[in-house]
């Protein structure tokens, strides 16, 4: 018997087009390579194959519908920043969701009337390392491909801003601390609900309660110590820094106890506040608020104890966060003021919360109002399911905007139009803390008052001068 | 009280400034030795700032230790990274400023991904001083000191050792350093680490004064930009440019603008520089 060799294919490339060159498998040959010819009719029926399935696929994807699975459960998607510059409101806000999630689901989950059943929450979240664009993209995938039922959206202006418009434009319902800023409200969102609380003007929730503490100081003067009646008021130069700033001098002004001296913005990019506390030295306020970033804080009253300013009476931040005390340690925050955006936290249900939270994730400081509010968002989320029985937006929106609802942050609520809370009188109702020894001293409002301003504080003491 | 507002201005903008010559002069000397704008020589300093808080966290060493220890790790990172990375491009101008940005990324987001976008600071506890009635940190002064004597060894060094004097032959002409018998590729790789430790001494000194997190290494670049610029990679220019810059930021904006424009200040006199600057050479 002769063998006769099979036939073979030469690739030439100078030739122009060659029969396999449209394949990829074309461009790892060489001129001279040799292809057994079945080879080539192999690749030509992998190619059909493929082609066939993918156009079956296409065509049951968009014509054949799909048998509809029953309700099991309800999905609630939450882009949290777990990494990244927001990673420390992040983390305490996912506690709080968690914690949410888990108690509504101890007793069977949210009752859903359309459904004639409680359905459990089931809760889906990813790591958005406080990048817009990818918070972005994790909202819109959380939409379009998990098809979650219900959303909390990011924490912080910035990704409220950007994402909102994204959470409208699919009709989803959202509820939780995003946006602050006083765009977020003059936008007209439907479907989108804060926690957050404005005051006044718009977004006013930061400093309202230190404001309040300032204008009921005949409440709290010790006898014959001079009042605070001048204040100085410092933010950083960016959307929300100006807008606080805007709303302290509305609030100040409304009470018309104090008078503002000194309003001025400084670079976020500062890393010397020399010059501002010179000011501050100059003009001499009693009352000193600054409203900036963490890297502000820091820097700025590391200076205030470095350069050891007496001339003022009161200093304000806004929030004093643990883990800035423990960088500048608790001397040189002695006689300092915060206050607490957690209204009702002295509350039996709040502490009780607090202190499930504290042996769940040991080691954190879940006193914060980031926590509460993360608690609050799955909790107003459910109540409005069970009210309006239903999942639909719309429905939604309207129990919102109709009735009364519970929240560990600030008790009863009700939301405006805009979709923020109105909390009434909300500046006299904030907890407001002193810095006395090793501890934050509640010293306002009076139902809540742990110890006694110490005012004016002892600062030849404290600076040995 | 004004006589004690500009005392203020003056010692804290002399204290700025120092410390924004010491970290000009680390980019200063990349650029004049190796013709390369290093745009990761702020990372460098952020780097050396965290190793400092970690390792005086986790090894409870004498300060003096921690300090020595985080600068020879951020000197070894810096020749590493020369040696791997750089030396591949050295000789392409805009090659180099692409790879150094991406060394900066990555030295901020390894950062980040390690230690959290946390702000942190150190404290060094040393107390104060009363100067014209001014109240001043031991620590800022100390470090104001290291800066001037930093500045003035690296001078001396560049002057009166051998090591000096070949990498100011590299810089003058680098084939006629290399026929006298000078390695370049060397040279490069000591002035790259140099370059990294001068930028984590800053770091430092900059943590135990002001504050640090991953994302503040792009400013730092800016601020020794504009020295660097200003002095046109010469050390004495650049103490003397820092040290005006951090004087008209302070008195600027303590007295005629709005703390608002404290970070014009800066960028205003490098443009005002080189738009004389450009006017004389036209003439």
């Amino acid at each position: 018997m002769v063998l006769v060799p099979p036939p073979v294919v030469k690739i030439r490339r100078e030739e122009g087009v060659n029969f396999l060159s449209f394949l990829p498998l074309s461009t790892f040959l060489e001129e001279g390579d040799v292809i057994e010819k079945k080879l080539k009719y192999l690749v030509i029926a992998i190619v059909a194959i493929v082609a066939a399935a993918v156009s079956l696929g296409v065509y049951y994807t968009a014509y054949v519908p799909m048998p509809v699975k029953a309700k099991e459960e309800i999905l609630i998607g939450y882009p949290v920043h777990l990494s990244g510059a927001y990673a420390y409101e992040g983390t305490y806000i996912l506690h709080g969701v968690i914690l949410a999630v888990e108690d509504i689901n101890a007793k069977g989950g949210v009752y859903v009337r359309e459904y004639g059943k409680k359905l459990p929450l089931k809760l889906i979240y990813e790591d958005t390392a406080s990048d817009v664009e990818k918070t972005k993209m994790i909202v819109e995938k959380m939409i379009t491909v998990d098809k979650v039922d219900l959303l909390i959206p990011p924490y912080g202006s910035t990704f409220g801003l950007a994402t909102l418009p994204i959470t409208e434009q699919y009709k989803k319902f959202t509820v939780g601390w995003s946006a602050s800023a006083e765009e977020r409200y003059t936008a007209g969102y439907k479907y989108a609900f804060d926690i957050c609380t404005v005051n006044g003007l718009y977004s006013g929730v930061y400093f309202a309660g230190n404001i309040g503490f300032l204008a009921h100081y005949k409440e709290w003067l010790p006898p014959g110590a001079p009042p605070p009646l001048t204040v100085a008021i410092l933010a950083h130069n960016a959307a929300y820094g100006r807008c606080a700033a805007d709303v302290m001098e509305y609030l100040i002004n409304r009470y018309g106890v104090q008078k503002v001296v000194l309003k001025e913005l400084y670079d976020p990019k500062t890393t010397d506040f020399s010059p501002l506390i010179t000011k501050i030295r100059s003009i001499r306020p009693d009352v000193v608020i600054f409203c900036g970033t963490a890297a502000g804080y820091l820097n700025f009253y590391k200076q205030v104890a470095d350069m050891k300013v007496k001339e003022v009476k009161m200093w304000f931040p806004s929030n004093w966060y643990p883990e800035h005390i423990a960088t500048l340690g608790w001397d040189r925050l002695q006689y300092f003021f915060d206050e607490q955006y957690w209204i009702e936290y002295k509350n039996p249900r709040s502490q009780a919360l607090v202190k499930r939270a504290d042996e769940r994730w040991p080691g954190r400081y879940h006193e914060l109002a980031w926590f509460a509010s993360g608690y609050d968002a799955v909790y107003l989320m459910a109540q409005a399911v069970e009210k309006a029985g239903s999942l639909d937006p719309d429905a939604l929106r309207t129990v919102m905007l109709t009735q009364t609802l519970d929240s560990i942050l600030y008790g009863n609520i009700t939301f405006t139009p805009q979709g923020y809370p109105f909390v009434p009188k909300y500046e006299e109702r904030v907890p407001v803390r002193q810095v006395i020894g090793q501890r934050l001293v509640i010293v306002w409002p009076p139902h809540l008052k742990e110890g006694d301003v110490v005012y004016p504080p002892p600062w030849d003491k404290k600076y040995g001068i | 009280m004004a006589y004690e507002a500009l005392l203020t201005s003056l010692l804290y903008g002399f204290i700025e400034g120092s410390l924004y010559a010491l970290l000009g002069v680390g980019l200063a000397l990349a650029l004049g030795v190796m013709k390369i704008v290093n745009l990761a020589h702020g990372a460098f300093a952020v780097l050396g700032a965290y190793l400092l808080i970690s390792l005086s966290a986790s090894l409870h060493l004498p300060l003096f230790i921690t300090f020595l220890l985080s600068m020879a790790l951020v000197g070894v990172i810096g020749l590493g990274a020369y040696i791997i990375v750089v030396d591949k491009v050295v000789v392409h101008e805009l090659s180099t400023l692409v790879t150094t940005y991406g060394l900066e990324l990555i030295i901020a987001n390894l950062i980040l991904s390690i230690y959290g976008g946390a702000t942190l600071t150190y404290s060094l506890g040393l107390g104060t001083l009363s100067i014209g009635g001014v109240v001043v940190g031991f620590d800022r002064l100390l470090v104001t000191s290291i800066a001037l004597a930093s500045i003035l060894s690296l001078h001396l060094f560049l002057k009166k050792t051998y090591l000096g004097r070949a990498m100011r032959a590299v810089a003058d002409d680098i084939e006629a350093a290399g026929l006298m018998g000078i390695n370049p590729k060397k040279i490069y790789a000591m002035s790259y680490a140099i370059c990294a430790l001068l930028g984590c001494l800053f770091g430092l000194s900059f943590v135990t004064t002001h504050y640090v997190n991953p994302m503040i290494s792009g400013l730092l670049n800016l601020k020794a930009f504009v020295v660097t610029v200003l002095s046109g990679g010469n050390l004495v220019l650049a103490l003397i440019a820092g040290i005006t810059l951090g004087l008209c930021e302070t008195t600027i904006t303590s007295f005629v603008l709005p703390t608002a424009y404290q970070n014009i200040v800066p960028f205003t006199i490098l443009l005002i520089a080189l738009t004389i600057l450009k006017r004389k050479r036209r003439l």
